[in-house]
């Protein structure tokens, strides 16, 4: 592992940022900062729980260098790849979920770069951007709500090529207003995620995502 | 018995009937969820204080929807009422119920992100 030492002196706090943080300000998934860490992209240390800390100044270099879009320079330093990885874009504005959905992928779809964003706004933006094979959208979200920001993205041509799933707590009941925008869209009632939301990735990302195996899902 | 039988067979039984249910008996994949919301747990209460003190029923009314979610996946029946009646009341434009039913809400989410 190619991390710094743990600063001799008291780190400012705001001088680092937790992995997640930097995920999110990278536009990457949380295991691809840690590789990249891993890799000595970016400057790190640990806690002394094992926590990784980016420094700020490493983020802000990287950025700089790549401009957008933002290509990880471990990718661009590697042989070639045939293939992208699959991008998919979770648009949700609860922590926990997205928290939840990282877990899932990182266990059972490791291949699959997932990319997170707060809100309609972050997420229409991060979807012309990095074009997702899958888009994941909650149906209530903060600015735009879920149901306008699906009926906007399905209204594009170039949004064709994405596969979209649409995740909520809501019942069916609750859900009634918003039936216009779900229409032939499959939608996971949260509590249904762990099962559901793998199956569709399987159906969708045949080819990219190796079949779990017995020791990933235990 | 394996390590994680015997977890399980601690675990209390909404939480057993959660792993089974909302986690397809995935164990692990459970605590891991659990540790994350533990620590998110702080950010929220700090969250809805200041929706709380500011009088921001509709941020109030997010969270307590955001919590609602997590709580029940998690298997914390009781305190997924506690966010509901909290999501009702800043729903419905009342905010004395509404910093009443956050005061209940921080109390347990403080004891559960100590555990």
């Amino acid at each position: 592992m190619n991390l710094l030492d743990r600063p001799s002196q008291t780190p400012d706090p705001s001088d680092d940022c937790t992995t997640l943080e930097a995920a999110r300000l990278l536009g990457m998934s949380v295991r691809s900062v840690q590789l990249m860490v891993d890799r000595g992209e970016l400057q790190a240390w640990k806690t002394p729980g094992g926590h990784r800390r980016i420094a700020r100044s490493s983020l802000e270099q990287l950025r700089a260098t790549a401009g957008r879009p933002f290509t990880p320079p471990g990718l661009a330093s590697a042989a070639p790849r045939t293939t992208a990885p699959p991008r998919v874009l979770l648009i949700d504005d609860s922590i926990h979920f997205q928290k939840l959905v990282s877990l899932l992928m990182r266990q059972r779809f490791p291949e699959v770069e997932l990319h997170l964003a707060d809100d309609g706004i972050a997420g229409l933006a991060l979807y012309g951007q990095l074009r997702p094979q899958v888009l994941i959208v909650d149906i209530l979200l903060p600015g735009i709500d879920g149901a306008t920001l699906i009926t906007s993205l399905r209204s594009h041509a170039q949004f064709a090529h994405s596969h979209l799933a649409v995740v909520t707590s809501l019942d069916e009941t609750q859900r009634a207003p918003y039936a216009f925008a779900l229409d032939q869209l499959p939608v996971i009632h949260k509590p249904r995620l762990v099962t559901e939301l793998p199956e569709l990735l399987m159906q969708w990302l045949p080819e990219r995502v190796p079949a779990p195996t017995d020791a990933a899902m235990t | 018995m394996a390590a994680h039988d015997r977890q399980f067979r601690d675990m209390a039984p909404g939480v057993r009937t959660a792993i089974a249910n909302n986690f397809d008996g995935d164990v692990q994949l459970y605590e891991a969820f659990a540790m994350s919301c533990a620590e998110q747990f702080a950010h929220d209460i700090a969250a809805g204080q200041a929706s709380c003190d500011a009088g921001d029923l509709a941020a109030l009314h997010r969270l307590a929807h955001n919590l609602k979610s997590a709580l029940t996946m998690l298997g914390h029946d009781e305190l997924f009422a506690v966010a509901h009646t909290l999501e009702s009341h800043a729903a419905a434009g009342d905010l004395p119920s509404a910093r009443a039913s956050w005061r209940a809400l921080r109390a347990e989410l403080s004891l559960l992100g100590s555990r």
